[in-house]
């Protein structure tokens, strides 16, 4: 029998607290929203706020969200109209100069999609530690049938399991446990 | 002006480091102190550095690396009818050190005088979210996403 506490959607933070940003508003707004995000737990103190927030659809539908690498994804993107050889070969460099020449990047341009990978609620905290690991991502939407309520991020599920069980790796019970112990000595987990 | 790496990164003596012979659980007990002490000051590290017997920084221990292990711990994984039918290797108690679930350093390295262009270019190649900064042969500090937040608007 699976406890609550060994569910992924236990430690997830609802969609409601994340602060929220329309798909069209510029990624420099965003990049405000996201730094008053950090602040939003310690009254302007430490960064212990949501790292992320979530893009709206005409103010009403979540369909992404805005992640610090998503800021940076956007960084990359002015950096290649200042490339000249993407210049010379690429059509998109006239609509990625566009852009920034203009009013600016919009969220949905550089946005993660609220699609997959996404993880159901009642999924155990072990299957959607592969799911990060599988994916490369720190946060995963969380899904109660069809509907997203929350965000389930990396950092919370470590510090999760850590209270659960202070990371006492039940070492006897664990040797049946694992599939393929070569790719663990070479550092990958196997999935 | 132009802002270099060295501008930016945490200096190596300050950033948390331990022993890839150490066990996981021991890391995860020094993450936790360093994300904050006991005071309950934010400190906000969510990796530690991971030195060699030579005290010679060779990976990163990441929050990753603890998920990877997380992921091995399913109960429900546990079926001694595959282990039998496929020979299934056991794993040995000495797996569950720092060494083999680390990160290695390979593509995750930018020089000093490297522009925050560059440090941003690694980053997003190899899909990390933290940098070594090295002078020649020798680490000199760590620059995490986070670190790059209050540069971004220069660089949008």
């Amino acid at each position: 029998m699976i406890m609550k506490t060994q569910t992924a959607g236990a430690y997830m933070v609802p969609l409601g607290e994340y602060l929220t940003v329309n798909e069209n508003e510029t990624i420099n707004n965003a990049l405000r929203m996201i730094k008053d995000s950090l602040h939003k737990k310690d009254n302007g103190g430490a960064w212990l706020g949501p790292r992320l927030v979530i893009v709206l659809k005409d103010g009403m539908k979540p369909t992404g969200m805005l992640t610090l690498k998503s800021i940076l994804k956007a960084a990359g993107l002015r950096m290649l109209t200042g490339d000249v050889f993407f210049k010379a070969e690429s059509f998109s460099w006239y609509y990625l100069n566009s852009m920034f020449a203009g009013s600016g990047v919009p969220v949905r341009e550089v946005m993660r999609s609220l699609g997959m990978p996404s993880v159901e609620y009642s999924t155990t905290i072990y299957q959607a530690a592969r799911i990060f690991v599988r994916y490369g991502v720190n946060h995963l939407p969380v899904t109660d049938g069809q509907k997203i309520i929350g965000i389930l991020n990396s950092r919370d599920l470590f510090y999760g399991y850590y209270e659960l069980t202070r990371f006492m790796l039940d070492r006897e019970a664990i040797l049946n446990r694992a599939s393929d112990p070569t790719k663990v000595a070479n550092g990958y987990a196997a999935l | 002006m132009t802002i270099t790496a060295t501008g930016v990164m945490i200096p190596i003596e300050e950033y948390p480091a331990i022993s890839e012979e150490v066990f996981l659980d021991r890391a995860a007990h020094m993450l936790i102190e360093n994300y904050r002490d006991k005071g309950g000051t934010w400190l906000g590290y969510e990796s530690l550095l991971v030195t060699n017997k030579d005290g010679e920084i060779v990976g990163f221990l990441s929050l990753r690396s603890f998920l990877k292990a997380i992921g091995l711990c399913d109960p429900g994984n546990d079926n001694w009818f595959l282990d039998l039918v496929f020979s299934r290797r056991r794993i040995s108690n000495s797996t569950w050190r720092v060494k083999n679930f680390m990160c290695p350093l390979d593509g995750r390295t930018v020089r000093v005088n490297d522009n925050l262009d560059q440090v941003i270019r690694i980053m997003m190649k190899n899909q990390v979210d933290s940098v070594m900064v090295v002078d020649g042969d020798k680490a000199v500090g760590v620059i995490r996403v986070i670190d790059l937040l209050w540069f971004m608007e220069e660089l949008l």
